[in-house]
């Protein structure tokens, strides 16, 4: 599949430039719907211009937004214009309000939005955005969410989460999320991002990501129905993506010919505690589907469907090794 | 195209045979002031900088005409950074940003200046009131008195030149 390693700057041609525009205006009416919404993923993809255009707009978009909109009012209006008078008078009623620090665009009270989410071992929850955009954190998972007056950036800190974008023009803040490898950005889309000890992994189930990398300056397109996995210096080249790496949001890990050394790891993040697994056997391979809210259970299905068996130190120190060693 | 050694040899000729006439038309313009040498000379760099638009036939019209965008530009420049300080002498001194936030925000005003140049009022505002304040189509209807389908257009209108400027 085709990934835009970089993006030529050259004109974009006056039809497409009004379409997203167009585009722009349809998603932020009122009566806009998932059907809109489809219909302009659909136009976004359609050509590699179609995209260049949206993030122009989106970028002249986040510019626009490092100035606090009454001051933008009171200097674009034409001047000694009720608007301009009006806006300034905002503008000394904030000042007066908010304090210092709102005009650098770290702070403008009515947009400003922060939260952090944890979960713990074999948690699960659901958390939804002011711009109703839909975050899953999978277990012992942590996310820092930061709405300000320039952007909307989610940071994964530990774990893994699946997205499900809002509406990201009703709110014109470019959003980003961001891992220590690097940052992504969301083209109306579906996607999951886990955090590893050396990498991040993101797999796109609709529409389309970029993937920027802390150290590189050309962003990689990761388009649906893809996976890559990217560190701070480099994107691998993306893959199929696997449904089966969604299962934890039914609470199941569903598995086809994993090593057993990687099904305890994945199985590890589910409970509080170690669990190991013996070299010995490291290489069983392992199909099936396994309830992760009971993992003690998933051991004992271990233990009877492979040569392995389970020993237990305490509930919270698990070795599995070879039967009958 | 011309080759750039033959369109600097144009310019030079504009410059040796209009400068001194040009900066008359500004100092006119202008009704004195410190300005009129700065605008002339800007005249010339932007047509060095854009050597497809030279056409010497007529070279006062075509001064002209880059110059009273030199001009516009200049007012508009002016009019911003007016309003800009105005703004900062509205604000309690201990909200007043730092010098480098000035000189940021200021660039940005007069990008966002200049790229909605030359629109109709109800149309900026339409744009502004959108992409800034977030407020709704209705809601834009209703504050400036026309119809959602207008709010519409005007967005569409004011969006292609902020977003896609022609230079």
């Amino acid at each position: 599949m085709s990934s835009a390693a970089s993006e030529p700057t050259t004109r974009i041609a006056p039809a497409i430039a009004r379409q997203a525009v167009e585009w722009m205006v349809e998603l932020q009416s009122e009566g806009a719907g998932d059907a809109t919404r489809q219909a302009w993923e659909r136009w976004l993809h359609a050509h590699p211009d179609h995209l260049r255009a949206w993030h122009r707009i989106e970028a002249t978009n986040g510019r626009l937004h490092t100035v606090p909109a009454p001051l933008a009012h009171a200097v674009l209006s034409a001047p000694d214009s009720p608007g301009r008078r009006r806006a300034l008078k905002t503008l000394g009623l904030l000042a007066a309000v908010g304090g210092a620090g709102w005009i650098a665009g770290r702070r403008v009270p009515w947009q400003a939005w922060t939260a952090d989410e944890r979960t713990g071992p074999g948690e699960r929850r659901t958390v939804v955005l002011p711009d109703a955009t839909q975050v899953v954190l999978n277990t012992d998972s942590a996310i820092d969410v930061r709405f300000d007056s320039g952007r909307r950036t989610l940071r994964l800190v530990r774990g893994e989460v699946m997205v499900t974008t809002g509406h990201p023009l009703g709110d014109a803040r470019p959003f980003g999320i961001e891992t220590e490898h690097g940052r992504l950005r969301p083209l109306g889309t579906r996607f999951s991002v886990r955090l590893d000890d050396d990498a991040t992994r993101v797999a796109v189930y609709s529409g389309s990501v970029e993937v920027s990398t802390r150290e590189v300056v050309h962003p990689r397109i990761v388009l649906a129905g893809e996976r890559t996995r990217f560190t701070a210096s480099a994107v691998s080249p993306p893959v199929p993506a696997d449904e089966n790496d969604t299962a934890w949001l039914d609470g199941m890990l569903v598995v086809r010919d994993m090593p057993l050394d990687d099904f305890v790891a994945e199985l590890a993040r589910y409970r509080p505690g170690h669990v190991a697994c013996d070299p010995a056997v490291a290489g069983v391979l392992v199909s099936g589907t396994y309830p992760l809210a009971d993992t003690d259970r998933v051991l004992a299905i271990l233990e009877k469907s492979l040569p392995v068996a389970i020993h237990y130190r305490t509930r919270y120190w698990v070795r599995v090794v070879p039967r009958g060693a | 195209m011309a080759s750039v050694q033959s369109i600097h040899r144009t310019v030079d000729d504009l410059y040796s045979d209009h400068h001194g006439w040009l900066l008359g038309w500004m100092r006119r313009r202008l009704g004195g002031g410190p300005h009129a040498d700065d605008l002339a000379q800007d005249t010339f760099v932007r047509i060095l900088s854009k050597p497809e638009a030279i056409v010497v036939r007529e070279p006062r019209a075509f001064l002209t005409t880059i110059a009273q965008r030199v001009l516009a530009n200049h007012y508009r420049r002016q009019d911003v950074e007016r309003a800009w300080l105005e703004t900062l002498r509205a604000l309690p001194e201990s909200s007043v940003p730092s010098p480098e936030v000035q000189a940021m925000v200021l660039e940005t005003l007069l990008e966002i200046a200049r790229r909605l140049d030359g629109l109709p009022r109800p149309v900026r505002r339409a744009f502004l009131l959108s992409q800034l304040d977030g407020l709704g189509h209705a809601a834009i209807a209703t504050e400036l008195r026309v119809s959602v389908t207008t709010v519409k257009r005007y967005i569409v209108r004011a969006g292609q030149q902020c977003y896609f400027p022609e230079d």
